[in-house]
């Protein structure tokens, strides 16, 4: 949502979640391929 | 693929991935993930699906409640009452606050033997000013209540 929608850079979202910025692109990549995953057919 | 054989690999690839997807991976470590992605196929066709997830997510925007549910919002007492209750407690502590801040200030100065007479004929002069303009705002406020001819109508 921070980064599609609210534009944020990842440097942002790591500030304000409280999180290091490799676990913002992480987190980034599992919900990615969990979303690709649910659109398999669309994609 | 020896990069991507080891946890380490794995995930700096994936992050390669999501900052060359997201506008943020420099010129350098942009030729390094073509040379990753040209040297493993079934990488490619994981990068080419979020190429196409990214194009389909940016294409996505949130969808806005419809005015219906802001109007059911507003209509329900509890939400006016509540949102009315938060300016009335705000508005009495932020004039409390500043006004002792104000008067606070102005006491030291006029109390201070080293403030020049001017500094203090301006303070009482503003205090006046400020008086008046109060008084003159309440008057005009009366006056328009007064006249208003859709006072008694209900919102």
């Amino acid at each position: 949502m921070l980064k599609e929608f609210e534009g944020l850079r990842y440097r942002e979202i790591a500030e304000l979640v409280g999180i290091p910025i490799g676990t913002v692109m992480s987190r980034l990549y599992a919900a990615r391929k969990r979303l690709a995953e649910s659109l398999r057919e669309v994609l | 693929m020896k990069e991507r054989g080891t946890d380490a690999g794995a995930e700096r690839v994936r992050q390669l991935m999501m900052r060359s997807l997201d506008g943020e991976l420099p010129a350098r470590e942009q030729e390094e993930l073509q040379r990753l992605l040209a040297a493993d196929l079934a990488l490619r066709d994981e990068w080419n699906r979020l190429l196409r997830l990214k194009e389909v997510t940016q294409s996505m925007m949130l969808r806005k409640p419809p005015d219906e549910v802001w109007k059911d919002y507003w209509a329900s007492v509890y939400s006016r009452l509540e949102r009315g209750i938060a300016w009335i407690l705000l508005s009495i502590g932020a004039i409390v606050l500043v006004s002792y801040g104000a008067w606070t200030g102005v006491r030291r100065l006029l109390e201070d033997v080293t403030t020049p007479w001017f500094v203090k004929a301006a303070i009482l002069v503003t205090l006046v000013g400020l008086v008046v303009l109060f008084v003159s705002v309440v008057r005009e406020k009366l006056f328009v209540g007064r006249r208003d001819p859709y006072k008694d109508i209900e919102r």
